[in-house]
């Protein structure tokens, strides 16, 4: 815009016509030179001033009115006026007075951005003269002469001005048709920042766009930015110097949306001059060559693939590799369409109908599709492993075919971005489709129509190739087998004979009728004789005398029958011993099944069968043992079931018996109470009696009530009390033994220091401690563990040595499938006459100074045995007691049948 | 509200003595409903399943587990399987004090559990307090 302002000025102050521009207060803002000149003043003395002011006039005067009438009109009619002819006099310069003049105005209004009037502009001609002139003829006498002739000549000369101006205006509008219609493109541009001042059609076709007149090249071509041109016209416009481009690649965009197209173009950049030689503009004309050079581009493309497609041909039908041959196919179709990057997949269907071998690629690491799985029986791979024909893709992604499958959904994550998508079939000639070849490239419609047609001719080559490279795989398979058995075949017969000599086994031959006529190196060796002399039937004469006559029988029916011979017998040794061997013979027949010769061998199994002989032996003396000590094993399980029974039985008769001896003994209890009731009723009775006459008491009553009967009660009833307590303690016993076990893991540590809780104030009392070492785990029955070191525990604590400081000791060991603990006093002591004796029912040892019914140990023994375990004691007496308690680290439920 | 009849009290109990000493202590608790005494289970089924017996009522039965003929638990799983017999509480009073046998009684549908305590005292004490129960109780009407 400011490149406008500055033209318009100069447009104004350079014009020959007078302007002066007011503001509508008629106050004078600014005018041109040609307007000073005409109104001999100085700009100084005009700008700010009134109008009226300025050039003061009698405002009653007709040229007053005239002009402030035109101006206010203009005011008021947003419009244009003009003043044909006012006679205005302006002063002189020095104050010299004033001079008269004559004027033709226009008075015109300009507006401001918002469409409201701002100024007056006033262009105003100086006609003072031709009004001179005019009035001159019209004051003459010759009244009409020579004033018409001033007119007319006046007028013609007008014409003929106007003529010429005619005839200068076709001109311009010629050249400026030339100028349009020009078949090369052409474009002013003026100053220093490229401001278009015109452009043809050719130009305004090629840049796709019109309105670009009073528009810098930057602003009206932005996508041209940065593609040198500016740079090119500052060049040309700072040096002067003309620039003449020969094929010059230009980027344009038809719309501003477009995806720029590629042009090529002939041109000049011509530096024009101003009068002063100064630079003022660029002429730019020029032509579009890009077809020409699309043409040519398309030729030598043409004739590279041309060469290409010879090439791959003459290599491919060259090649017998079939790898050489996908690679080569692969390579040229990269090479053909311009591809990134281009693969053949081999089509091998897997039983889910879908796998594809990758077999070559090009353009990318093989790496790059390391990570992928092959290529599905997608929508978009299909139709080219079916061989339905070639897919080509602007832009796959837009490609409805495009990512309708799980689990990618499109491209898998790092898969090599593809838009521009070519695949084509490789179809043998049997019709077999034999794969695909596959291209892709980033960017978007790169493959097209002419791109099919190639990758066609290579895709039949390639398959033509691959045919042939089949065939000749296939051929020389076969070849290669052929030798390999071949080879094979000599390298048995060879072998054969080597072997035939070297094994360690006899081999003989006879002929149809079993006349022996060969024997290896190995029998002669063997036998120790001659060469030869064993041919014909001998050999029986070789035999352990015990085996000939066997012997010869079965090889006798062989011959009749034709059956596999197959014979152990002894062996004349060279040693003269017999030796055990192994004779097997089997019949050669010819085409016709008739036998043609036998084929056998002798192997020496006497060390393996006096080893087997062993062997049967030991096993039968195994058997035997293995018999006896199932029989014990029986019996001692038979004893122990008997056990268990008469066990069982036990228990259920100590339960059955403390049952019934208890319902007696309640009897016994309640009766005698019932007899203490009579009995004190019977005191009460003898007590009055004895008062009201004693002599009628004798010394035996006396005795009897007094002391008899309190006696036997108190003997009954403590009798009754012991003997509940012992039923009671079978019944507990009896009781424990039909319990279920339920073994679960046990922190033994855990236990026992829970147990030092409940004897904690016993310890206490007495001042002992109790020591808990570290102890093996067990999984057993937790009640049953618990009662055990309970009974334990209690036991040391009671039957602590009285006058020395309590010290009770737990320890355990671990034995692998048992474990060992270890209850370790300082006490009393065990006599040890009562070591088996503590763990009876009812007994006990030692002073009798404790509570208790003998039970606790018994009850202890009968738990661990129960866990199938052992428990022993050793002591000392006076010095303390060790109890050792032995149980299986775990029990199951079963165990406790054993 | 019918006339309630008084609880006819039937104790199954094979020991004389038993029987004897419960009767004794039953009435010194101050109860003296009518006390029926059978000392084998056959005797006792056999009365109470007779039409006359199952209909009238109420009862209360003293169960002893311990019998010559059957076990004191299957004569409560029969009193407790019959429709009319089912209502009358049943206070088992035996000598084991085994609680899965206990808990067997209950599960059969035993109203009371008493074990026979040889020591004397505690004995009359459990019949007293069974008196006190009798006396308390709410015998349904037999219809």
């Amino acid at each position: 815009m400011r490149l406008k302002t500055i033209n318009f000025e100069a447009l104004f102050s350079a014009s020959p016509n007078p302007y002066v521009l007011l503001d509508l207060s008629l106050t004078i803002v600014g005018m041109n030179d040609a307007y000073l000149q005409v109104t001999m003043r100085e700009r100084d003395d005009l700008i700010g001033r009134n109008m009226f002011e300025a050039f003061p006039s009698d405002p009653d005067s007709i040229s007053h009115r005239q002009l402030r009438g035109s101006l206010d009109k203009v005011i008021r009619e947003k419009a244009a006026d003009y003043l044909p002819l006012i006679e205005y006099a302006i002063p002189l310069p020095n104050g010299q007075g004033f001079e008269e003049r004559y004027w033709s105005a226009t008075h015109t209004p300009l507006f401001n951005d918002r469409g409201e009037l701002a100024f007056i502009l006033q262009h105003t001609v100086d006609v003072t003269e031709l009004h001179r002139l005019r009035n001159l003829a019209k004051s003459t006498v010759l009244s009409s002469g020579p004033s018409a002739l001033i007119e007319t000549d006046m007028f013609r000369r007008a014409q003929a001005v106007q003529e010429a101006n005619q005839v200068l205006s076709e001109e311009r509008q010629h050249l400026r048709g030339l100028f349009q219609q020009a078949p090369g493109f052409m474009a002013a541009l003026s100053g220093p920042d490229h401001v278009f001042t015109m452009a043809n059609s050719a130009y305004l076709q090629l840049i796709g766009r019109d309105n670009i007149v009073g528009k810098p090249v930057r602003e009206a071509l932005p996508e041209v930015v940065g593609q040198g041109f500016l740079d090119l016209l500052d060049r040309v416009y700072r040096s002067g110097q003309p620039f003449v481009g020969r094929s010059i690649r230009i980027l344009l965009k038809q719309n501003a949306g477009d995806v720029p197209e590629e042009r090529f173009l002939d041109f000049v950049y011509q530096p024009v001059f101003d009068p002063d030689g100064q630079v003022s503009g660029i002429f730019v004309q020029g032509h579009d060559v890009t077809e020409a050079r699309q043409a040519e581009e398309a030729l030598r493309s043409e004739t590279r693939n041309l060469a290409i497609l010879n090439q791959t041909g003459a290599s491919i039908a060259a090649e017998l590799d079939l790898d050489r041959v996908v690679q080569i196919v692969t390579d040229a179709g990269v090479a053909l369409t311009g591809a990134q990057f281009g693969a053949f997949f081999y089509n091998v269907l897997d039983e889910n109908g879908e796998s594809y071998m990758l077999y070559a690629l090009s353009g990318v690491e093989r790496e790059a599709f390391a990570d992928f799985p092959m290529p599905r029986a997608t929508a978009v791979f299909q139709p080219t492993f079916q061989g339905d024909g070639i897919i080509r893709s602007d832009d796959i992604l837009q490609d409805p075919r495009y990512g309708l499958n799980r689990p990618h959904i499109g491209m898998p994550e790092g898969h090599l971005p593809v838009r521009s998508y070519l695949a084509v079939p490789v179809t043998s000639r049997s019709g077999e489709v034999l794969g695909g070849l596959f291209f892709g490239h980033a960017e978007t419609g790169v493959f097209r129509q002419e791109h099919e047609v190639l990758l066609t001719g290579i895709a039949g080559q390639a398959a033509v190739a691959i045919d042939n490279a089949r065939l000749f795989q296939s051929a020389q398979r076969e070849l290669e087998e052929r030798r390999r058995v071949e080879i094979a075949l000599r390298e048995s017969e060879e072998r054969f004979r080597a072997i035939a000599n070297s094994i360690d086994q006899m081999i003989w031959a006879t002929r149809p009728d079993g006349f022996h006529d060969y024997y290896n190196q190995r029998w002669y060796e063997y036998t120790g004789v001659p060469n030869g002399s064993t041919d014909g039937e001998a050999w029986n004469g070789m035999f352990h005398p015990d085996d000939q006559e066997r012997a010869w029988g079965v090889w006798r029916r062989c011959l009749e029958t034709g059956d596999p011979y197959h014979i152990e017998y002894r062996l004349r040794h060279r040693s003269g011993e017999y030796r055990w061997v192994l004779g097997r013979a089997q019949p050669v027949r010819d085409e016709e099944g008739r036998i043609k010769r036998w084929f056998g061998t002798c192997t020496d199994i006497h060390d393996f069968k006096q080893a087997q002989d062993a062997l049967r032996e030991s096993r039968e003396r195994a058997l035997r043992t293995e018999e006896e000590t199932r029989r014990l094993a029986s019996i001692l399980a038979e004893r122990v079931a008997e056990l268990d029974q008469a066990n069982e039985e036990i228990q259920r008769f100590a339960y059955i018996v403390s049952h019934d001896l208890r319902a007696p003994l309640v009897n016994v209890m309640g009766f005698t109470s019932e007899l203490e009731g009579a009995q004190s009723e019977i005191e009460r009775f003898y007590r009055k009696v004895r008062q009201a006459d004693p002599s009628l008491i004798d010394a035996e009553t006396r005795a009897a009530i007094e002391s008899d009967l309190p006696e036997a009660i108190g003997f009954i009833r403590s009798s009754t009390v012991k003997m509940d307590k012992l039923i009671g303690a079978i019944l507990k016993l009896s009781r424990e033994g039909r319990r279920v076990l339920a073994p679960e893991p046990i922190d033994m540590v855990q236990l026992l220091e829970a147990q030092r809780g409940s004897v904690a104030h016993q310890l206490h009392e007495r001042g002992a401690e109790l020591l808990i070492e570290p102890l093996p785990n067990v999984t057993s029955d937790r009640l049953a563990i618990e009662q055990i070191f309970g009974n334990l525990i209690d036991n040391a604590v009671k039957y602590l040595h009285p006058t020395r400081a309590g010290r009770i000791m737990v320890r355990g060991r671990d034995l692998g499938a048992s474990v060992l603990f270890e209850i370790e006093d300082n006490g009393r002591g065990i006599d040890s006459k009562d070591f088996e004796r503590i763990f009876d029912l009812f007994r006990r040892s030692g002073t009798q100074d404790q509570q208790g019914e003998g039970i606790g140990l018994a009850h202890v023994r009968a738990l661990v045995r129960r866990l199938g375990g052992t428990i022993s004691v050793s002591s000392r007496l006076g010095e303390g007691s060790t109890f050792t308690v032995a149980l299986p680290r775990y029990i199951s439920m079963n165990s406790e049948a054993a | 509200m019918p006339h309630q009849n008084p609880v006819t009290i039937i104790m199954v109990e094979d020991d004389e003595g038993h029987a004897r000493l419960i009767e004794k202590n039953i009435r010194r608790a101050g109860v003296c409903n009518e006390l029926r005494t059978f000392s084998s289970g056959t005797a006792a089924l056999e009365h109470l399943f007779s039409d006359e017996v199952r209909n009238a009522g109420p009862f209360l039965v003293l169960l002893d587990l311990n019998l010559p003929d059957m076990n004191g638990a299957d004569i409560l799983a029969r009193l407790k399987r019959d429709e009319k017999l089912k209502r009358a509480p049943v206070v088992v009073l035996t000598t084991t004090d085994d609680q899965r046998e206990v808990q067997r009684c209950y599960d059969l549908g035993a109203n009371v559990y008493i074990t026979k305590p040889v020591e004397y005292e505690s004995f009359s004490q459990a019949i007293r307090q069974l008196g006190l129960f009798l006396s308390v109780i709410q015998v349904p009407d037999s219809l």
